[in-house]
C-alpha cells in the first residue's frame, strides 16, 4: 500500500507539532527536546527529529501528516520525509526576525516537491505580530511567481489548520471540490 | 549576538516562552536601541523579572541560583519594594520603561548600580536608589503629527471631507502591536456558512429569480448605492491621506486605521447587515469623513471592536451582494483571482474555496464556474462580490482551459477528493 503524506515545514516556533496535534486522528509521535542551540532563545522545547499524525479516512486509507524539524542542521531529512508526499504546508512565525527571507528558504529548499505537488503557507503569531500582513506575503510571493493560499493561522485551532490544508488540496486539484 | 555597546542587554525571569516572545517584541519595538535581549543569560547586563507570572521567592531564588548580580527591573500589577530594584507598573507604560533604562544606563556609566543581592535585600534593607518614572517626561509615544491636509468633496458623495484636526499617526502602529492579543475579533477563525443557512444569514433579494436564466445575467448592484460604496471610498482617502479617519453617518461610530488596515466599528453585526442593505440616496448628505482621535474616541478601551479592514469590507460586500454581483463586473467577461482571500478570518460562504481555487488557477465566465462546480450562481454573484471589494478579482477579455486541465497530475485524485471531504465534516 502507497504511503501518503502530508509535510509541514517551517522554521523553529512555527507552530508545526502543534499543527500536526490539532488536525491528526491519533495522539502524534512528539520528538521534542531541550534546545541547547540558538533555538533555545526562542523556545524550551524543539523538534529534533521529526513529528507524526494520521488522519484515518473512512476507508481505512491513513493520511500521514509529517513534521519537519525545524532546525537547519537537520534538513537532510527533508528530502528524505517529502518523497512520496502529497503536498506541503508551510508555517511561518511572524513574529519571527525576517519571516521573508524564512519564506524564501523553505520555498528554495522544497522547490522541486512544490513544483511537483503544492504548497499552502499558514502564517503563525499574527496576533503577537500583525506584520508582515497577508497582503504583504502575497506581494513578496509575486517574486516566486506562484500564487498559493496565505491564510493567518492559530495552530491550536483544528479548523485554521483543516482551512489550509484543504486550499492545499484544491490548490493541487481545484474540480475535487466538486458536487 | 547584539554588539552595539549602547544597548542593554537584559535577560527575562518569571515569563513562560509567550511572555518572553512579547517582551522580546517589546523591547525591539517601543523600546528599539535601548535594550534587547541577552542571546546568553549570562552576559546579560540587566535583569528583568514578572512578578506575576510565578511566585516571586521562586523567581528570586533563579536568579541567586544563576549567581546574577546584576541591577533589576520588576514589572508587576502591585507596587513592590525591593532594595536596589526598579519597579515597573503593568501594564508597562514606554515612557516608565524607558525612563528605568535610562537610569539603569546612567547608573552602569558611573558604577552607581547597587549591587543587587537576595539575601542583602532580605537581611540588610540597604537604601535603594529611588526612580520615579512618572517624572520622566520624555515620551516615545507623545510625538503627534500636525496634520492639516483637508480633501475636497468625494466622488462619491461625501458632502465633506474635514481632515484638519490632528491626528496621532505616528502612534498607530505602536499603539496597535502593544494591543493585538486583545482584538480577539481580528484573529478570530472564520465562520463557515452553509447552503442551509446562508440566506437566513445574508437575506434575499426579492424580485430575482435566479432560476430564470435572463433574470441572473442582471442580477447586479451597484457598490456606490450602498453603504458599501461609500466604506470603499472612505478606506481609500485614509489610504491615501495616511489619516485615521472616522465616517459620521448619523450610525455608529466607524473609524478606520490606514497603516495598521483595521477598522473599529461600534455597531453589533446584525445592525451592520441591516445598513448594508440599505439605499443610500437619502443618506448620501449626511455621510462625512473626519480626522479622528482614537483615543477620544475610546477605541482602545473596546478592543474587541477592532476588525481588519479586509474583513469588515468582505463582510460588508456579503450583506450588500445578497446573491448579486457588482454592476461594474461584466457578467459575459471571464473574471480571475489574483490571489487567495485570508479564509481563515473572513465570513466564509458557500463553496468559497472551491470557487476561489478554480479562479485562482485560470479566468473563468462567472457562469461557467457555477456549471463546472454544479453550485447556484448566488454562491458565486456573493463570492466575486466580495473577492472584488479586496481588490482580487481581475477581467479580461481571454479565457482560460478547464481547471481540470490546469490541475496538477495527482497519482491520487480520488485520495485528495476523500481528504477533503473528512476535512469540511
Amino acid at each position: 500500500m502507497s504511503q501518503y503524506k502530508i509535510i509541514f515545514t517551517g522554521p523553529v516556533g512555527a507552530g508545526k507539532t502543534t499543527a500536526i496535534q490539532s488536525i491528526s486522528d491519533v495522539p502524534p509521535v512528539k520528538t521534542d527536546a531541550s534546545a541547547s542551540d540558538m533555538t533555545k532563545t526562542r523556545k524550551a522545547e524543539t523538534t529534533v527529529a521529526m513529528d507524526y499524525g494520521i488522519m484515518n479516512l473512512e476507508d481505512g486509507e491513513k493520511i500521514h501528516l509529517y513534521g519537519t524539524p525545524g532546525q537547519e542542521r537537520f534538513d537532510f531529512m527533508w528530502d528524505i520525509l517529502s518523497v512520496g508526499g502529497l503536498g506541503l504546508v508551510l508555517l511561518l512565525d511572524n513574529t519571527r526576525a525576517n519571516p521573508f527571507k524564512d519564506m524564501q528558504f523553505f520555498l528554495d529548499s522544497f522547490s522541486d516537491f512544490i513544483a511537483d505537488t503544492s504548497v499552502a503557507i499558514g502564517v503563525t503569531q499574527m496576533d503577537l505580530s500583525s506584520k508582515p500582513s497577508i497582503s504583504d506575503y502575497h506581494e513578496e510571493l509575486k517574486k516566486y511567481a506562484i500564487t498559493p493560499a496565505v491564510f493567518e493561522v492559530d495552530a491550536r485551532e483544528k479548523k485554521d489548520v483543516s482551512l489550509l490544508l484543504q486550499a492545499l488540496l484544491l490548490s493541487i486539484d481545484p474540480m475535487i471540490g466538486k458536487g | 549576538m547584539n554588539n552595539n555597546k549602547d544597548v542593554i542587554q537584559v535577560a527575562l525571569y518569571g515569563m513562560d516562552a509567550r511572555a518572553s516572545k512579547m517582551m522580546a517584541m517589546y523591547l525591539h519595538g517601543p523600546c528599539k536601541g535601548v535594550a534587547v535581549i541577552a542571546d546568553n543569560k549570562q552576559v546579560a547586563e540587566v535583569d528583568i523579572i514578572d512578578a506575576d507570572f510565578l511566585k516571586l521567592e521562586d523567581t528570586l531564588q533563579e536568579r541567586k541560583e544563576n549567581s546574577t548580580d546584576r541591577p533589576l527591573i520588576i514589572l508587576s500589577l502591585q507596587p513592590i519594594s525591593i532594595d536596589g530594584a526598579i519597579y515597573v507598573a503593568k501594564p508597562i507604560k514606554t515612557e516608565e520603561m524607558l525612563a528605568a533604562f535610562k537610569q539603569l544606563r546612567s547608573n552602569l556609566l558611573k558604577g552607581k548600580v547597587k549591587s543587587f543581592s537576595v539575601q542583602k535585600e532580605l537581611d540588610l534593607g540597604e537604601p535603594r536608589e529611588e526612580l520615579n518614572v512618572q517624572q520622566h517626561s520624555e515620551s516615545v509615544l507623545s510625538r503627534e503629527m500636525q496634520s492639516t491636509a483637508a480633501a475636497s468633496q468625494h466622488d462619491t458623495g461625501f458632502s465633506t471631507v474635514d481632515l484638519v484636526t490632528k491626528s496621532p499617526v505616528v502612534e498607530e502602529v505602536v499603539v496597535h502591536e502593544k494591543h493585538e492579543k486583545h482584538k480577539t475579533s481580528k484573529h478570530r477563525t472564520a465562520v463557515d456558512l452553509t447552503e442551509e443557512v446562508l440566506s437566513n444569514y445574508i437575506g434575499n433579494i426579492d424580485g430575482i429569480d435566479f432560476t430564470d436564466k435572463q433574470q441572473v445575467l442582471q442580477a447586479s448592484f451597484d457598490v456606490k448605492s450602498y453603504f458599501l460604496g461609500y466604506l470603499e471610498s472612505a478606506v481609500k482617502v485614509a489610504r491615501e491621506k495616511q489619516r485615521i479617519i472616522q465616517i459620521n453617518s448619523h450610525w455608529k461610530t466607524l473609524v478606520i486605521f490606514p497603516d495598521s488596515h483595521e477598522i473599529w466599528l461600534e455597531a453589533e453585526d446584525v445592525q451592520l447587515r441591516a445598513f448594508s442593505g440599505i439605499l443610500m440616496k437619502n443618506w448620501a448628505k449626511k455621510i462625512t469623513l473626519n480626522a479622528a482621535d482614537p483615543n477620544k474616541i475610546g477605541c482602545y478601551e473596546q478592543m474587541s471592536k477592532f476588525y481588519t479592514t479586509e474583513a469588515l469590507l468582505w463582510k460588508v460586500a456579503i450583506w450588500t451582494s445578497k446573491g448579486r454581483y457588482p454592476s461594474h463586473i461584466d457578467i459575459h467577461k471571464p473574471v480571475h483571482l489574483t490571489q487567495w482571500p485570508n479564509f481563515t478570518r473572513l465570513l466564509m460562504t458557500p463553496h468559497a474555496l472551491q470557487i476561489a481555487a478554480v479562479l485562482v488557477s485560470t479566468p473563468k465566465l462567472m457562469l461557467e464556474v457555477t456549471q463546472q462546480l454544479d453550485i447556484k450562481p448566488e454562491y458565486v454573484f456573493i463570492f466575486i462580490s466580495a473577492a472584488n471589494e479586496l481588490g482580487f478579482v481581475s477581467q479580461s477579455a481571454q479565457q482560460g482551459g478547464k481547471a481540470q486541465e490546469n490541475a496538477k497530475e495527482s497519482k491520487a485524485k480520488g485520495l485528495l477528493a476523500r481528504i477533503f471531504g473528512k476535512l469540511r465534516k
